[in-house]
């Protein structure tokens, strides 16, 4: 992954200029799919809770690393949905979901020994996408540049908002 | 895949070294005496990781913080609603 800070700004960067030109997309829908963004990266959970530790306590196999595939991903933005108020569950499921695959994609330019990427689309597919070897998940240079780009794009928002 | 907290490798072939803390890739091939040649090693140092973390807490804050500008929790039925007000209605 790249760290969440590319994340969260490049669906920011994304969907925005769509809000000035798609009357049915607005500011609402650009947060919630920043939120999807952070999904895959609940795996991260990790650092705090190890698997094995998770594994030992329930006594059965676990991988927090399975958040960071598309259908475990993807039930829990269902799951998440059921949050939003009667009407706008289908709409608030769609954009977490499409925030899980921007996330995927944006780590398929994550630098890998083997040249290939997990198989993110689990369990629909085993595939490793080829990985674009990129950045490393801790260069500076992709939040310097997507916050650069987030901060253009907040003041052309502003401006036409105004 | 090796998955433990333990698990001791040996590598030849990296031409490269890393600290302790620092996380490393390894592609390569285990021969029969247990170690692993390396045909390819990325190493990411630990200070690096750290500021990865610390930049992406802060993006989980940016990101809780901007989401509550937009929408607000129904205290009564539990569930998120557009916030009130929001000129973008």
């Amino acid at each position: 992954m790249p760290d969440l800070l590319t994340h969260v700004l490049g669906a920011y960067v994304l969907l925005t200029p769509v809000t000035w030109h798609v009357e049915w997309v607005d500011r609402r829908h650009v947060v919630v799919l920043m939120i999807g963004t952070i999904v895959p990266d609940l795996s991260k959970l990790q650092l705090l809770v190890g698997s094995s530790a998770v594994s030992d306590a329930i006594g059965r196999p676990w991988l927090w690393t399975g958040l960071h595939r598309l259908g475990p991903a993807g039930t829990l933005a269902a799951v998440g949905a059921l949050g939003f108020e009667r009407g706008r569950r289908l709409s608030g499921f769609g954009w977490l979901l499409a925030g899980i695959l921007l996330h995927l994609v944006f780590d398929l330019a994550v630098i890998r020994a083997s040249g290939l990427a997990p198989p993110y689309l689990y369990p629909l597919s085993w595939w490793h996408p080829p990985a674009a070897d990129l950045l490393l998940s801790s260069d500076v240079w992709p939040w310097m540049m997507s916050s650069v780009l987030a901060g253009v794009v907040w003041m052309f928002d502003r401006r036409l908002v105004d | 895949m090796l998955v433990g907290d333990d698990t001791d490798l040996t590598v030849v072939g990296a031409e490269t070294t890393a600290e302790p803390g620092d996380v490393i890739q390894i592609y390569g091939t285990i021969q029969p005496d247990g170690t692993v040649a390396a045909e390819r090693v990325v190493v990411s140092e630990r200070t690096s990781l750290v500021r990865l973390y610390a930049v992406s807490i802060g993006a989980l804050a940016l990101t809780v913080v901007v989401f509550f500008r937009s929408w607000t929790v129904d205290r009564r039925r539990l569930t998120f609603v557009p916030r009130e007000g929001d000129e973008d209605a």
